[in-house]
């Protein structure tokens, strides 16, 4: 009788016990993902790079800093870590730049205009980078690139770009920096639409200038957005890739070899995972220390400024 | 009297709008030069000095791409784990999103920040040691390994988690008295409500598994799971001076995702700075 009233009565489990049930359902899988994709990948990334592991064998011995010490001996790993900060160094600053200047230009746009332009700036990012990569290689081609048409225009010597070892590497940052900072350009430009204008206008009425209004009240208020994308960008040029790769396979030299390529030359072409793995290590280290050295000085001004806290700023459009 | 109908702009304006024109025709340039390339002559390409516009209008390239190499194959290929790991892998967000914010049990917000950290990790980096957990596996050169490693997504887990801690708990409550089992009220109440996220969700899920390129790089060495960017990345190895046959497969690759991008630009946007901004 009572079955019939309330059709679920034939489940023993109470309420509670089926939710448990119901969340280890979701959480077993996914915690199965996590350990093969995540966390034993990045438990033996560190625990390799202190023996000798081969790709191809299961049997490997405990070297201790043997790795690191070869690394560290080695030129061109010395070299890919050189040009790694290089290209961190060249793409970090100018996206920031170009990204600020961009939204705060788009910022003062009307609709129509934003949009069309935020397309515009936007569409790189969502290309495939090696579709990309291709144009790019016949743009600075040594005979018949745009490039060097442009440069012969204007009366001025014919480049190698990508066949020089001197200009391979700025030209490759190029390609990442026009590929990816209109991401960012987006990021900042919703935190500017976010800022209250009551703000700039107290700013205004109490006789700022367009400078002072930019460092002392709007830069203030992009704090947050501003670490966020140091911190993308840092990432972003670290694992700065594909244009190496494909275009130049770390040459002439070793002027284009940046860490990623090597550990992917080393770990999957040689199979020396051990090798690899050290490298990887360090690059984390690398990409930690830049991240957390951004956060602090981040922090530091924050205390300076306590107690002044602005209202605004936080909401995205 | 007349209104004036012209709101009037400051010279800033005009300066703005001039400075980002000439930046857009520079951003612009390389995907038009690309789509004109892709019409022209290999001789017309390597001429001195180039033309803009093709002279010889021709379609040969694209006829090429096709003989040169099993470029419908790679499209398949990159269309359809495209999808396959878009669908998962918004499911497995907004399922494992929904209990992390949804369901109470120990050490909950402990392990959270545990996954949540891990998105911090410069994921190119492990690369080769999941490579060698696949060799393992024996999972390399297959589909497998070209869509499980995309099932799950940390950041699409964050999206999700944070959607549905915004959910108020009376609708997850009332579905329940009203007879729903967890999943279907997860399904029928939660999902239906998150659909802005999800569509944000699933373009970014998308656009990460179709224009990924190291790990199917790395992954794969038979043509047969080649996706498009490894495809057109070994077309130029082997055939690297045929730059309008090379420009007509990048026109290719590029063209489905410039057309979504124009219709759903705000989706598009949305989906991809959606970390950004929140944060």
């Amino acid at each position: 009788m009572n079955e019939k009233l309330s059709p679920r009565s034939h489940r023993t489990l109470t309420r509670k016990g089926r939710r448990n049930l119901f969340a280890l359902a979701v959480l077993l899988p996914f915690a199965v993902w996590m350990m093969i994709y995540m966390l034993v990948p990045l438990v033996s990334v560190i625990y390799y790079s202190f023996t000798n592991a081969k790709m191809a064998y299961d049997d490997y011995k405990f070297m201790g800093l043997y790795q690191y010490t070869k690394m560290f001996t080695n030129a061109s790993a010395v070299a890919s870590i050189v040009n790694s900060l290089k290209a961190a160094l060249i793409i970090m600053p100018t996206s920031l730049v170009l990204s600020m200047l961009t939204a705060l230009g788009l910022n003062a746009l009307g609709d129509r205009f934003r949009n069309l332009y935020t397309f515009i700036y936007f569409l790189p990012y969502v290309l495939s980078m090696t579709a990309v990569c291709l144009v790019w290689r016949y743009l600075y081609h040594e005979q018949f690139g745009v490039f060097n048409t442009i440069l012969e225009f204007l009366g001025l010597p014919r480049q190698q770009f990508l066949k020089s070892s001197s200009q391979a590497l700025f030209c490759l940052c190029v390609i990442h920096i026009w590929s990816v900072f209109g991401y960012y350009t987006v990021i900042l430009l919703s935190a500017l639409r976010g800022i209250d204008k009551a703000v700039l206008e107290a700013a205004d009425i109490d006789g700022a200038n367009a400078f002072q209004k930019f460092f002392k009240v709007t830069l203030p208020l992009l704090k947050n957005q501003l670490l966020f994308v140091c911190i993308m960008l840092t990432t972003s040029a670290f694992m700065f890739f594909t244009p190496s790769q494909m275009l130049t396979d770390g040459t002439p030299g070793t002027s284009t070899l940046v860490m990623l390529l090597y550990i992917y030359k080393q770990g999957i072409q040689q199979g020396d995972i051990a090798y690899s793995s050290a490298m990887s290590v360090i690059l984390m280290l690398i990409i930690l220390f830049f991240s957390l050295v951004q956060w602090v000085l981040t922090q530091d001004r924050e205390k300076k400024r306590r107690g002044i806290k602005p209202a605004a700023g936080k909401e995205a459009v | 009297m007349r209104k004036n109908l012209h709101k009037r702009h400051t010279t800033g304006y005009y300066v703005a709008l001039i400075c980002l024109g000439v930046g857009a025709l520079f951003m612009i340039f390389p995907v038009i030069w690309m789509m004109l390339g892709a019409f022209k002559t290999e001789t017309e390409m390597k001429s001195m000095p180039p033309t803009f516009l093709p002279e010889n209008f021709t379609l040969e390239n694209f006829s090429s791409v096709f003989e040169q190499m099993p470029f419908a194959r790679y499209y398949l290929n990159s269309v359809g784990t495209g999808v396959l790991n878009m669908v998962v892998g918004v499911l497995t967000s907004g399922l494992v999103g929904y209990v992390f914010a949804k369901y109470h049990f120990k050490f909950r917000d402990a392990i959270f920040l545990v996954v949540l950290a891990c998105m911090m990790i410069p994921y190119e980096t492990l690369m080769p040691t999941v490579y060698k957990i696949m060799v393992g596996f024996k999972w390399t050169n297959s589909y497998l390994v070209l869509t499980v490693p995309y099932f799950c997504n940390i950041f699409g887990i964050f999206l999700m988690r944070q959607f549905f801690l915004d959910l108020p708990n009376d609708y997850v409550e009332a579905a329940e008295l009203d007879g729903c089992g967890q999943f279907k009220t997860w399904w029928k109440v939660a999902m239906p409500l998150a659909k802005s996220t999800t569509s944000a969700l699933m373009v970014f899920l998308f656009m990460a598994s179709y224009n990924s390129f190291m790990w199917p790089l790395i992954s794969t060495d038979s043509r047969k799971y080649f996706t498009l960017p490894v495809g057109i990345a070994s077309m130029f190895w082997d055939r690297g001076s045929r730059y309008a046959m090379l420009m007509a497969a990048s026109a290719m690759v590029i063209l489905p995702v410039c057309v979504l991008f124009m219709f759903m630009q705000r989706r598009f946007i949305e989906g991809l700075t959606a970390g950004g901004i929140k944060g």
